[in-house]
């Protein structure tokens, strides 16, 4: 039976961050997760925003968005992962915003200028300057946000992880977990796995890992939906001025993405569904209603798409041993802010195996993955050769020298190649690219055609 | 890239037609392909294909594409990149996205653009079984029966708007507007209207016009939606008269109402325009009706000096 140092449940960002940061210490790491790429799960629908303000303040997940925003300049750099740092502007545009602003900037202003983060107030001529797109009166900015092309984040942590010899079992399923005196058992759909230490990061199945090891924590899956536009509204994340949580969200944003498109959203559907990841037209009616009449020129919508998020019973993310061993950490309920917290939530999990006995060596350098894809090449007027110069996507210029460096990369699915090129994410939606890219796909990676799934198991695309 | 040189995006059936009629008035033209084909979308045309095959002359730079880049507009191939400072946009009709047709629920696959679907059944791939074509014309009809020599099971064409009286005999056409998929990991059913149609795969065939390249002059489906191929060839004449006129000189053309005219700068030169309107209809041009049951016309505006086109007649 092989045997770990630590198997990790789950390669979201969380997971996939723990295993990271082992891994550079010298332990040796596995990661269990039952899609077919790291990233399916929770990580693969949120809007990439690295938050500043978290209500509630005293929260767990409030301290640990501040110091994970912090962690992640370090991190970006150190992986080479395509981000921007920006402003959040809460926009008043009427007269009941404009008179909550002065003491909502007072309150933002003592709890996150102190902890480094300007707050200011902005007038309506230089909201003008800053967002001529914007339809407001005045706004508090919130400076210190960040916004990151999560699938970027992902799969460079993934590669990078590979390189420092963790080993995946994607697709697999865990179907049970014996916790004994000395090590752990667990057993999967691809057969057992032992080691000295377990991480329950498996996101909305983070509560039945939990169960197993004798945790007891309910996780729900709370629905958001976004829509994403062919063009950038704006510069920085942009959001009507609301008095902070209402149902547990934040409301979304107008969000600029790293790669030219602008989102709305998320907003929180009502209900709870571990499973549904459909876009209702109440959703849509939501964002609409709330962002449509704060931006001038809006483009064109060319997706709608929603996530889970998976919120824990106890309203805070729980980071806690097993009452049964401490050889267990679980990381349940980590729904927003969790990207944001991630490399905390990575931090404090490694300390707490530290102090359940788990030797970490010192630290490693990290693998470098500097690579230039062919639209940085274009972008920054380099030439191109051989397959970098056969465009397959003309929207995102995306050549096959890129679909080829995603399929040594790791990607097994359509959707993997698409999240790790942006290949079909442009204004067409993939009706000029889709086609050839299935036929190169299926002849690099050495699958039939037939046998290539867009995203997870049955989901063929041609028989 | 020569800057005396007129560069064409695409090779489809405006862009080569384009390119015959640039050449015979002594331009020189460069057709640039991204696929590794051509023809686009009117390869599984029998009319249009009779029109391409008297272009099949033509030279055509393959697995070349235009991109647009900070900026500038650059064609990009095997042997490199280069700027292309004189293009003509002809890439042919844009697919509406489900997400601006309305269209919302889960997203599993099987849900295809247009081309995408006719790029995998080029290809010898089957597509699906169970077959649902979003949007009722020309091509959606043309691709229904290649579908059905390439051995899918039902097809259905689904027609957002009433349809005509006469519709292909072996085809199912249901009137309905496609509002939500369902499926986890590949379509198993969608809903028009309130019926559940219950298919594997979604096909989405409705179209509008778009210029990816704001710089370039434009041709073909990417300037007028139109679905007789004729009415495409109309487009590259017209359009190659235009870029032959000695004089800038142009005619005011004002319309009233959803009418297309190409071009969309009239000059004075030119003896005759396009007027579309997918709807059909009958439009006035200067009192004058015109039918539109074609979907288009060509109009002849020689001598005139300003022209007015509205919806009746």
């Amino acid at each position: 039976m092989e045997h770990y140092d630590v198997v990790v449940v789950g390669s979201g960002i969380v997971g996939l961050l723990v295993a990271y940061e082992l891994s550079k210490r010298g332990v040796s790491v596995t990661v269990v997760d039952e899609n077919l790429e790291p990233g399916f799960g929770v990580s693969k629908g949120h809007a990439g925003v690295i938050h500043v303000i978290q209500p509630p303040f005293s929260s767990l997940k409030s301290v640990l968005a501040i110091h994970g925003n912090r962690l992640y300049d370090r991190l970006f750099g150190e992986l080479g992962v395509r981000y921007r740092r920006l402003k959040a502007l809460l926009v008043a545009s009427n007269i009941a915003q404009l008179a909550v602003l002065p003491l909502l900037y007072i309150v933002l202003k003592l709890l996150y200028e102190t902890r480094g983060f300007k707050v200011s107030i902005v007038g309506g001529r230089e909201l003008r300057d800053l967002e001529p797109n914007v339809i407001g009166w005045a706004a508090i900015a919130v400076d210190g946000y960040a916004v990151v092309d999560s699938f970027d984040l992902v799969y460079k942590l993934y590669e990078a992880c590979r390189s420092l010899g963790v080993v995946f079992h994607l697709g697999t399923r865990v179907t049970g977990v014996k916790v004994s005196q000395d090590h752990i058992e667990i057993e999967t759909t691809q057969g057992p796995l032992k080691a000295s230490f377990l991480v329950n990061a498996a996101g909305l199945n983070s509560d039945y890992i939990a169960s197993q090891t004798g945790f007891k924590v309910r996780v729900e899956g709370r629905r958001g939906s976004m829509l994403v536009f062919d063009r950038l509204q704006v510069r920085n994340i942009v959001a009507p001025l609301v008095l902070l949580e209402r149902r547990g969200t934040k409301g979304g944003g107008v969000i600029p993405t790293t790669w030219g498109h602008t989102i709305w959203g998320p907003n929180l559907a009502r209900g709870t569904s571990k499973e549904d990841r459909g876009v209702y037209h109440e959703d849509v009616a939501v964002l609409l209603r709330r962002f449509g009449e704060m931006i001038r020129v809006k483009g064109r919508i060319i997706k709608a798409y929603a996530g889970i998020r998976p919120t824990s019973d106890k309203g805070d993310f729980v980071i806690a041993y097993s009452p049964t061993s401490r050889r267990v950490v679980n990381v349940a309920g980590i729904d927003s802010p969790g990207l944001t917290a991630a490399p905390a939530i990575a931090i404090i999990v490694l300390d707490m195996l530290r102090k359940a006995g788990l030797k970490l060596g010192l630290k490693r350098r990290p693998p470098s993955l500097r690579g230039l894809s062919t639209r940085d090449k274009l972008v920054l007027g380099l030439s191109v050769q051989g397959d970098e110069g056969v465009i397959v996507c003309p929207c995102m210029s995306v050549s096959l020298a890129d679909i080829a460096r995603a399929v040594r990369g790791g990607a097994r699915t359509l959707d993997g190649v698409i999240f790790r090129t942006k290949l079909a994410m442009g204004s067409c939606q993939g009706q000029h690219c889709l086609g050839r890219a299935l036929i190169e796909f299926s002849r690099m990676a050495g699958v039939e055609p037939r046998y290539v799934v867009k995203g997870g198991e049955g989901s063929w695309i041609v028989e | 890239m020569d800057s005396g040189v007129i560069t064409i995006a695409g090779a489809g059936l405006s862009g080569l037609m384009l390119a015959r009629e640039l050449l015979d008035r002594g331009f020189q033209v460069r057709v640039l392909e991204l696929r590794r084909r051509v023809g686009g979308i009117s390869v599984i045309d029998e009319d249009a294909r009779r029109i391409l095959d008297k272009l099949s002359d033509i030279p055509v730079e393959l697995e070349k594409a235009i991109v647009r880049v900070g900026g500038r507009t650059l064609a990009v191939s095997r042997s490199g990149v280069e700027e292309v400072v004189r293009g003509i946009t002809a890439t042919g009709f844009r697919v509406l996205s489900p997400a601006e047709l309305g269209i919302l629920g889960d997203r599993p696959s099987g849900v295809f653009p247009f081309h995408v679907a006719l790029d995998l059944t080029m290809e010898g791939l089957s597509i699906g079984r169970r077959i649902a074509i979003y949007g009722y014309n020309r091509y959606s009809v043309l691709l229904a029966g290649k579908l059905l020599e390439a051995g899918a099971r039902e097809i259905y064409i689904i027609a957002p708007e009433k349809t005509p009286a006469k519709t292909p005999d072996h085809i199912e056409v249901l009137e309905g507007r496609v509002r939500r998929v369902r499926g986890v990991a590949r379509v198993e059913s969608v809903l028009v209207g309130d019926r559940i149609l219950e298919v594997d795969t979604l096909v989405i065939a409705m179209f509008k016009t778009w210029n990816p390249f704001p710089n370039f002059d434009v041709v073909g489906h990417a300037a007028v939606e139109v679905y007789e191929p004729q009415a495409l060839v109309e487009t590259s004449k017209l359009l190659a008269e235009s870029i032959a006129c000695e004089s800038n000189e142009r005619i005011e053309v004002v319309v009233e109402g959803d009418i297309r005219v190409y071009p969309r700068v009239v000059r004075r030169c030119l003896k005759r325009i396009l007027i579309a309107r997918p709807r059909g209809g009958r439009v006035k041009v200067n009192g004058v009706s015109v039918d539109l049951s074609m979907g288009y016309a060509v109009v002849d505006i020689g001598g005139l000096s300003s022209v007015r086109i509205s919806v009746g007649g």
